[in-house]
């Protein structure tokens, strides 16, 4: 994996020598650069730096913010976590239910209404929808604050305790900064979430759909147990196995759909700070952000099967 | 097939719509020479900027370029990135999931292997990183949309490979004599496709997003070709001016057809799957 990232960014096109040196630069001087990063030595040798480096946590050095890559990467971070966790918090509160009910009311309006719903929320493009949004309830309504990042200008952020902009301004009890804040999360996280609504919505449904049809759901309800609780209760729990899996697949996609999201919004994220990455040939800072996002996908993968375990007794072993 | 084709139309209306609506993109998109009024290169700094009207019908963008000519003519560059990423990644990733399967062993290891770390990526990312490597160009867009797809092609047919191999019918056609690579190509390979193919209909409408996506932050084709994403992007310094236009029909047509991709997947994958009909 490691090494895939590397090769990856390794072939980007253009040299970050350019970025740096600028184009006044003479030969020598951009010689003298090239040693510097250890440009000019060959590639396998880079590569073993490199390693030697992730295993002490060195992700190597931004040619550009001039900062290490990992330095970078956690101030970045917070960020976009804040605004991964509320979009998948509120797809969740929203995705669930939704299914749950359409799988309940099978083959009525509210079901084929659902299934729409969820086909159009997988059809639209995350940075279209960003655009509309942003033009309808900012340019026209005025109901949001314009997409400018975490805070409105001139407000001075709390001071940082865990980088979560809402988290930290109520710690320090500023609830007018809470509000600004919680005003620009309202429109990308609703975006986000919109994306990660459909698929939830479908896998909830289909394994409600299951779990409704098994044995003991049927002796449940000729236990005279309320349909409601035979729902809500002892579906639920075992419908949640898949609806858990597809969280963790939903997370890759919303960390994708955070680097165009956060492009839109100014959103000072990880996201955003790959794409300027990218664009400007900064290979440390390209290859620490997909080496990032790819550890942090494979974390919530290892916690949603801890979960499994907890929710289903026969996966233990 | 044709009967199942009927019973999926009759009983999906969904479906069907799907279908029309996949056609009319293509039908619109092919026949862009002709639909179009004017060149969808054609700039006009006269006309920049105009808001829909009867002259132009969605209006222009910043070059004075008619969008509804630029619509239409990106339907051929989506469709063709859409296809073109789908065939490539189908014909790769078979191609190693049978590998695979068929031989078992090392081989079988070593494939797979390399599926899981591409599969260990979010596929946004992955798409990211090689797309930025490769370069932007048309190309170079369709073979970074394919790669993310390649692993779930060869774990489709690897799974499908395993169960057929040791089906009697095999077993006959290596008794009879054949070369290994006969057994393969021509028995059991036949045999393994259903699913490939549903898969691919769901993946069509993916591989649009993706590329669009990639398009919009500029790894994938470039202004001012006529694609769908790069359209969206151009109208995005707009938005907060009030010019809605440039970004909101392109991005309307990613939608749709990836919609009328994925309500075909969704039939389809009801048809093949008794326990759902």
């Amino acid at each position: 994996m490691t090494l895939l990232t590397f090769v990856l960014t390794r072939v980007l096109p253009g040299s970050p020598i350019d970025e740096i040196a600028g184009p006044m630069a003479t030969s020598q001087q951009r010689q003298a650069l090239m040693r510097h990063y250890g440009l000019d030595r060959p590639l396998w040798t880079q590569y073993v730096a490199y390693l030697g480096g992730l295993a002490r946590g060195d992700l190597g050095t931004s040619f550009v913010t001039s900062r290490p890559v990992a330095a970078d990467l956690a101030s970045f971070f917070p960020a976009t976590m804040e605004l991964t966790t509320w979009a998948m918090l509120l797809a969740v509160v929203v995705g669930v239910p939704l299914g749950v009910w359409s799988a309940v009311h099978r083959g009525t309006w509210i079901d084929h209404a659902t299934r729409v719903l969820a086909v159009a929320g997988l059809a639209l493009p995350v940075f279209w929808v960003s655009l509309v949004l942003i033009y309808l309830c900012f340019y026209v309504w005025h109901l949001v604050p314009p997409p400018i990042g975490r805070l409105p200008a001139l407000v001075t952020p709390p001071p940082p305790v865990t980088g979560w902009m809402v988290v930290d301004s109520a710690l320090a009890r500023n609830w007018a900064v809470l509000g600004d804040a919680a005003r620009q999360l309202i429109l990308p996280v609703a975006v986000l979430a919109l994306a990660a609504v459909a698929p939830l919505a479908r896998v909830a449904r289909t394994s409600m759909l299951d779990v409704l049809g098994a044995e003991h759901i049927r002796a449940t309800r000729s236990l005279g147990i309320p349909w409601r609780r035979v729902v809500w209760t002892y579906a639920l729990r075992n419908a949640m196995l898949p609806v858990l899996t597809m969280l963790a697949i939903v997370y890759g996609y919303l960390l994708g759909g955070s680097v165009l999201v956060e492009t839109l919004f100014a959103w000072p994220g990880m996201g955003r700070y790959a794409f300027n990455a990218i664009s400007g040939n900064d290979y440390p800072a390209a290859q620490g952000f997909i080496l990032y996002a790819t550890v942090v996908y494979l974390v919530i993968f290892i916690v949603v099967d801890v979960c499994s375990a907890i929710l289903d007794p026969r996966i233990r072993t | 097939m044709f009967a199942d084709a009927a019973y999926l139309l009759r009983r999906h209306p969904v479906s069907l719509a799907g279908v029309l609506l996949l056609a009319l993109i293509a039908a619109t998109a092919l026949a862009a020479p002709v639909l179009a009024p004017a060149s969808p290169l054609a700039t006009n700094p006269g006309d920049a900027l105009l808001p829909p009207s009867p002259r132009h019908v969605l209006g222009t963008d910043d070059f004075g370029e008619d969008l509804w000519s630029r619509v239409l003519w990106g339907g051929r560059i989506d469709l063709l990135i859409a296809l073109g990423a789908v065939a490539v990644a189908l014909l790769s990733g078979c191609a190693l999931g049978a590998v695979a399967g068929f031989c078992g062993g090392w081989i079988d290891e070593g494939v797979m292997r390399t599926m899981d770390v591409l599969q260990a990526f979010p596929s946004f990312i992955l798409a990211m990183g090689v797309a930025a490597a490769l370069g932007p160009s048309l190309r170079n867009l369709i073979v970074s949309v394919a790669l993310i797809n390649v692993a779930i092609y060869a774990r489709l047919m690897r799974a499908r490979l395993l169960v057929v191999k040791h089906a009697p019918y095999a077993a006959a056609a290596r008794a009879a004599g054949n070369p290994p690579w006969r057994v393969l190509t021509v028995h059991l390979l036949p045999n393994c496709l259903t699913p490939v193919v549903v898969q691919s209909s769901l993946q069509s409408g993916w591989a649009i997003l993706t590329a669009a996506g990639l398009s919009f932050i500029g790894l994938g084709v470039r202004v001012p070709t006529p694609e769908w994403g790069v359209m969206v992007a151009m109208g995005v310094p707009r938005i907060t001016a009030g010019a809605w236009w440039i970004s909101f029909f392109p991005g309307m047509c990613i939608a749709l057809a990836v919609m009328g991709f994925n309500l075909v997947g969704d039939g389809l994958q009801d048809l093949l799957d008794p326990q759902r009909r």
